[in-house]
């Protein structure tokens, strides 16, 4: 059986977040990978993997990801709501992850940045966490 | 008699001085890393190991300069065709021009080839690329760390690992990061998507580390001293 990687996590944390309706219902920027283009709208969730390493014992393979989920909006009191939603979806999480074994999905930090200018002048206030997350999966027979 | 005190003592300098070696293993990591524009034109930092047969091509006076007490062979990327040696003790000038005191001699050269360019001559070499030219302007790439004065790779010079301070039972050490844009790289900004470096040189060494502080304490402890428990967490 082949190994996945942390391809599968990636969907299945953007799956989990798309499943919480006040959260779809309160990014009007959606979701994005690593930045967010130009010209979309605020607030917006930017997710990126920060670290993942695989840890492999006689039979398995556990992935320990390391990501980070932000939220970027106009007002702090936007950015912080859609923050605690995430959290709220995320910590404790059972991820569906294809082809592995959800084991922990936990906030283990927040993130220490502060307000932004963007393009436009606006002043833009990023919020966020760093998530560990573990999977387990079988290793086939060689 | 035992003298647990003593050997607990031991055990813990032990752990001190092994968190002492895998901090500076983080920092290693952090610094491999670190990202790194491109400043100079040319690519990378221009130079490259040679291919076997740009060797074979330079044999017999490689050989001679060598037998005179020659340096190693340093070969420039536009100059490979030719396969010149570099003898001498001196490094290649244009390492010494990455020097920091020749950042507006590296900016005056791009500036001048930038106006021969517009006055229609054909375009020559500069040595800096034009990010990099933006980046000396700026003062950005004009790099004073401790360990060179050079011109680029400030974040990844400005890397270091604190010496483990210890308070009662308790002892850290902290991998910083001191230049003003390295949260920006860490942890991404609107407008640049993150390239962690810290985070993950961390959980990279995480066993490591603790290797190293095992490794240490068992060192320090007394000779016929097999068979200890000692409980030691390494948060990282």
């Amino acid at each position: 059986m082949a190994t996945t990687t942390v391809a599968p996590v990636k969907r299945a944390v953007v799956q989990k977040l798309r499943a919480s309706s006040p959260l779809v219902a309160a990014i009007v920027g959606g979701i994005h990978e690593a930045v967010a283009p130009r010209k979309v709208k605020y607030p917006f969730i930017v997710y990126q993997i920060v670290a993942s390493s695989y840890e492999y014992d006689w039979t398995g393979m556990q992935i320990h990801a390391l990501m980070d989920v932000s939220t970027y909006a106009v007002n702090p009191v936007d950015a912080n709501n859609i923050d605690a939603l995430i959290a709220g979806a995320l910590n404790d999480a059972a991820l569906t992850v294809d082809g592995q074994t959800s084991l922990l999905c936990r906030r283990v930090g927040d993130l220490p940045t502060g307000p932004d200018v963007d393009s436009e002048g606006k002043r833009i206030y990023q919020v966020g966490g760093t998530y560990s997350i573990w999977t387990d999966q079988r290793l086939g027979t060689p | 008699m035992i003298d647990f005190g003593a050997i607990l003592q031991g055990v813990f300098e032990g752990a001190v001085q092994g968190l002492s070696q895998g901090a500076h293993v983080v920092a290693q990591r952090a610094k491999a890393r670190a990202p790194v524009r491109s400043v100079f034109s040319g690519g990378g930092q221009g130079i490259r190991t040679k291919t076997a047969g740009e060797i074979e091509a330079v044999r017999s006076s490689r050989d001679s300069a060598f037998k005179a007490g020659g340096p190693p062979t340093v070969i420039r990327p536009e100059q490979l065709g030719q396969a010149r040696i570099v003898t001498g003790k001196k490094p290649p000038t244009h390492w010494r021009e990455r020097r920091l005191a020749a950042a507006s001699k590296l900016l005056t050269q791009y500036d001048v080839e930038m106006s021969r360019r517009r006055a229609g001559y054909a375009p020559q070499k500069t040595m800096l690329s034009r990010r990099g030219a933006y980046e000396v302007r700026s003062g950005r790439a004009n790099a004073a760390t401790w360990e060179h004065l050079k011109v680029g790779g400030r974040l990844r010079g400005e890397i270091y690992a604190t010496d483990p301070s210890v308070s009662g039972d308790h002892a850290e050490a902290w991998v910083i990061s001191p230049t003003s844009y390295a949260k920006y790289q860490e942890f991404g900004t609107r407008h640049n998507a993150a390239h962690p470096f810290l985070r993950p040189a961390a959980e990279e060494s995480r066993s490591e580390v603790a290797a190293m502080v095992a490794e240490a304490v068992r060192g320090a402890l007394p000779h016929g001293a097999t068979k200890v428990g000692i409980e030691i967490v390494v948060r990282l």
